[in-house]
This record gives structure tokens, C-alpha cells and sequence, in this order.
């Protein structure tokens, strides 16, 4: 599985733990050898990027959020599908990975709060550890409520650029 | 964090404690403090974190 020196294949959809259609018939095998700590960081613009070190070759990725793009590094393939909050990637290569800083960007297209959303990252099943880390705001938000007009309930989102003591007028 | 009606008068605390830096979400389901249904109209949410104030509108149309 992924020996040689070039792959040649058409992605069209990849879902976590099954990329038989990409890699033949075989049973899904997407773990990067040896497993070592991914770093999936949020830029203040939006942009995600992860951090992986060189030579791994395969990895898959479960990410929670809006919508997005996702590019990687030239020499490099990769696939996402974004579905719900829920953004499916797998990235296969043989090329080494000269700068892992920027080796797989993430272009977030979100709604509400762009910049900070939270994520939760399920890497290889789970099998490789990632650290989300997520940028502070910058300043004292509070976000249109949705939906408004509302019945029965409507959701704010309001982003902290620091521990804050979120109290009432009478307190 | 608290919901008050255009008459100003306090209707609901949906935040009252220190919050981590970062995103939050709160849902108002439309309820007093007492857990009593609200009636239909504009109602102020307002945000009150350390010396700053922000607010927003919403409408519930019943």
C-alpha cells in the first residue's frame, strides 16, 4: 500500500477510515507510521493550518466545523468533503515535507463566527493525537442572535479576548 | 449576560460567572427567570464583561 514512486488515481469523495476507492480494494489503512503529534493551529484570519512532521505519508482528519477548502503542499494530494459541520480530509504523498509549517491549509467559509470557532479533531481514527489550538479573539464580541425573529429559542455567540467575568447589571 | 424587555426591565440572566477566553454560545429559549413563557416582542440582550457593554436585539414572534 502507497509504495512506489507515483500514484495515480481520481479522488472524488473520501470518508474517514475508507479510502478503498482511492487506494484499491484493501482494507482502509490510514495511519501514519510511526503515529506522532499533529498540530492543527487557527490563524487569525481564518486560515488553519496543520503542522505535521515530515514523513508521515498518509493521514486522515475529522474536523468540526462550517465549511472550507483545503490545500496542500505541491506534490501532494489531497481530499476533503465537507458535509454539515463535519470536514473530512485524507492527504497522501510520497514528496518529503521540506516546510510542515505550511504543509495543509484549511481556508474556513464560516457564518457566524468565523475566526473562533471551536473544533473537535479526530485524526486517523483517533490514533494520532492533535492539538487544537485556538487563537484568542481580539476584542469584546456579541453576535447577532440566530434566528431573529425567533420562536421558541434563539442562539447568541459572544467571543472573549480574555477570562472575563461575564455578570449582570445588578451584580 | 442578561435579556431585558424594551422596557428595560431585567427579564432573564443567561450568563452570571467568569468564561474562559474564547467563542461561546448561549440560548435563550424564550423563558423569564422564573421559567415562565415571555410574550411576543423586541427584547434587548446585553453582554456585560468587565467595563465594556454590548448589546443586540431580538424579536420573538409567537
Amino acid at each position: 500500500m502507497l509504495e512506489g514512486p507515483s500514484l495515480e488515481f481520481n479522488i472524488d469523495m473520501v470518508l474517514l477510515g475508507d479510502v478503498t476507492t482511492n487506494w484499491g480494494t484493501g482494507p482502509a489503512k490510514i495511519a501514519a507510521s510511526p503515529p506522532r503529534a499533529l498540530d492543527l493551529s487557527v490563524r487569525e484570519t481564518g486560515t488553519w493550518s496543520l503542522h505535521m512532521g515530515a514523513g508521515d505519508p498518509v493521514f486522515a482528519a475529522e474536523v468540526e466545523m462550517r465549511s472550507a477548502e483545503v490545500t496542500a503542499v505541491e506534490g501532494w494530494l489531497v481530499a476533503w468533503h465537507a458535509e454539515g459541520s463535519t470536514l473530512r480530509i485524507a492527504v497522501a504523498g510520497f514528496d518529503p515535507i521540506t516546510d510542515p509549517t505550511d504543509f495543509l491549509t484549511i481556508r474556513a467559509n464560516t457564518g457566524l463566527v468565523p475566526t473562533f470557532e471551536r473544533v473537535n479533531v479526530v485524526l486517523n481514527e483517533g490514533t494520532i493525537p492533535a492539538e487544537v489550538q485556538i487563537n484568542r479573539p481580539h476584542s469584546l464580541a456579541l453576535h447577532p442572535a440566530v434566528p431573529n425573529p425567533f420562536n421558541p429559542s434563539t442562539q447568541l455567540s459572544y467571543e472573549l479576548p480574555e477570562e472575563t467575568a461575564v455578570y449582570t447589571w445588578s451584580s | 449576560m442578561v435579556v431585558v424587555n424594551a422596557l428595560g426591565q431585567h427579564v432573564r440572566t443567561l450568563v452570571n460567572e467568569r468564561m474562559a477566553p474564547g467563542a461561546h454560545r448561549v440560548t435563550w429559549s424564550a423563558l423569564d427567570d422564573q421559567g415562565r413563557d415571555v410574550a411576543s416582542g423586541v427584547y434587548i440582550v446585553s453582554l456585560r464583561a468587565g467595563d465594556k457593554v454590548l448589546h443586540q436585539r431580538v424579536l420573538l414572534v409567537k
